[in-house]
């Protein structure tokens, strides 16, 4: 019978030992990715990119063939809520040349002027059921640099970049419970902290509310600015309020604004004043 | 790398009944099954590393404990057992259960968040691992065939 410890075996096994012990103190150590983590990202980053454009191509031409009928629908659905939209808009309009002219009493600039943005794609999702996270097709070489606040096209919040390398980011996003954002209720102005949640799958939960707080179904939550995120971006909706587990403080469940489900695209501010 | 791919950029954000699916354990075992311990333990090795390095959730619970799964169903396929499909769906349960109760033990004992039914998520996880083995076992028996091919 072959022997299961060979030497080459034994040799192999205290490799493995070594490699694991070097990983787990490097990963203690160094912030962000680690530049075997940098090399690998970079390698990858054009395969990751080319499985997450044929995937797209795929989908949509699914979606073509198969799903027809239904963005017929969904298109007849769009145009109706379009021409609600529009007169909305023409209604916005008018208060928006009032709030021009009140801002400039002010002395205020216009909201979300400092913004620059960086758009880039999603090229991967982290296979773990114990972390949110996404890979994106840019990287250092685009000008992406760890601590950056990737949101949708709406505004609403996906997450912080974590890492980089080259032609790679990682974004963390707001429902991975490591992630701690200060937010406020934009109706009443409460304040507290948004953090992933895994007791309901895909929520977050707004922590250290008052216990008198009057909180209502569909209040919208913003962040309320910090060397991170910027002011007013839209993190979710109300969904439900408790009293937390020491029972001296409020805590809201909210429902996710960006749609995690079907992200493509996500912008990265890459500038903007505090 | 195609197993590292289809996993985190086709199925990286699809999962089902709550849990994602995980191919790189099984498609390890797989080719230590077929190539034997040793010459397996040196794949699963590389493999484990190139996996961890790619930022897998875990990776130090895993480049100890795939390599030594794989080594040891590779020893117990080629030993006592038939190098087939079988012994070796048995060799990726081994190792993909080990990978992440692994990570799942090692969340748990040091209060890392988890969410409260992460026990049935995993055991979901490995049952939906397991749905593409078969057809892994496959494509690298056309590997190994087209590489003693080429080879001769």
């Amino acid at each position: 019978m072959k022997n299961l410890l060979t030497g080459r075996v034994r040799l192999i096994l205290a490799i493995a030992m070594v490699l694991a012990i070097l990983l787990a103190v490097v990963g203690v150590v160094t912030q962000g990715a680690t530049p075997g983590e940098k090399v690998v990202g970079a390698l990858l980053s054009p395969f990751r990119s080319l499985a997450a454009g044929a995937v797209r191509g795929v989908e949509r031409a699914y979606d073509y063939m198969f799903r027809y009928e239904m963005l017929e629908e969904e298109n007849k659905a769009l145009k109706e809520k379009l021409a609600l939209m529009e007169e909305d808009i023409r209604s916005a309009q008018a208060f928006r040349r009032e709030n021009e002219r009140l801002t400039e009493l002010l002395g205020l600039k216009e909201a979300h002027d400092d913004y620059d943005f960086l758009s880039a794609y999603v090229a991967s999702w982290d296979a773990s059921n114990w972390k949110s996270a996404c890979t994106i097709s840019k990287g250092t070489s685009s000008g992406v640099e760890e601590g950056m606040c990737a949101v949708t096209e709406h505004g609403q919040v996906i997450g912080l970049v974590t890492a980089t390398g080259p032609g790679w980011a990682t974004i963390t996003t707001i429902l991975d419970p490591s992630m701690e954002i200060s937010a406020s209720i934009t109706a009443t102005g409460y304040n507290g902290v948004v953090q992933g949640f895994y007791e309901k799958n895909g929520a977050l939960r707004l922590n250290y509310l008052p216990t008198d707080a009057v909180i209502k179904n569909n209040d919208q939550v913003v962040t309320t600015g910090s060397t991170l995120y910027p002011k007013n971006l839209i993190l979710g909706y109300v969904s439900d309020a408790k009293l937390d587990e020491t029972g001296v403080g409020k805590y809201a469940l909210l429902r996710p604004a960006a749609d995690f489900d079907n992200l493509e695209q996500i912008f990265l501010i890459t500038n903007y004043v505090t | 790398m195609l197993a590292l791919l289809f996993e985190s950029s086709v199925l990286g954000d699809r999962t089902f009944l709550g849990t994602k699916v995980s191919l790189v354990p099984a498609y390890v075992c797989c080719v230590a099954c077929r190539e034997g311990h040793e010459a397996g333990g040196w794949f699963a090795l590389a493999a484990t590393f190139f996996w961890v390095l790619s930022g897998v959730t875990g990776g130090p619970i895993f480049m100890v404990l795939l390599p030594v799964a794989s080594i040891l169903a590779a020893f117990v396929c080629n030993t006592w057992l038939t190098r087939s499909l079988f012994p070796a769906l048995a060799g990726c349960l081994l190792a993909t259960a080990l990978c992440h109760v692994g990570v799942y033990l090692q969340r748990l004992y040091m209060d890392y968040p988890l969410p409260p039914d992460a026990l049935r998520l995993t055991m979901l996880q490995l049952l939906f691992s397991m749905v593409p083995a078969p057809l892994l076992w496959w494509e690298t028996g056309l590997i190994e065939r087209s590489g003693g091919t080429n080879g001769t």
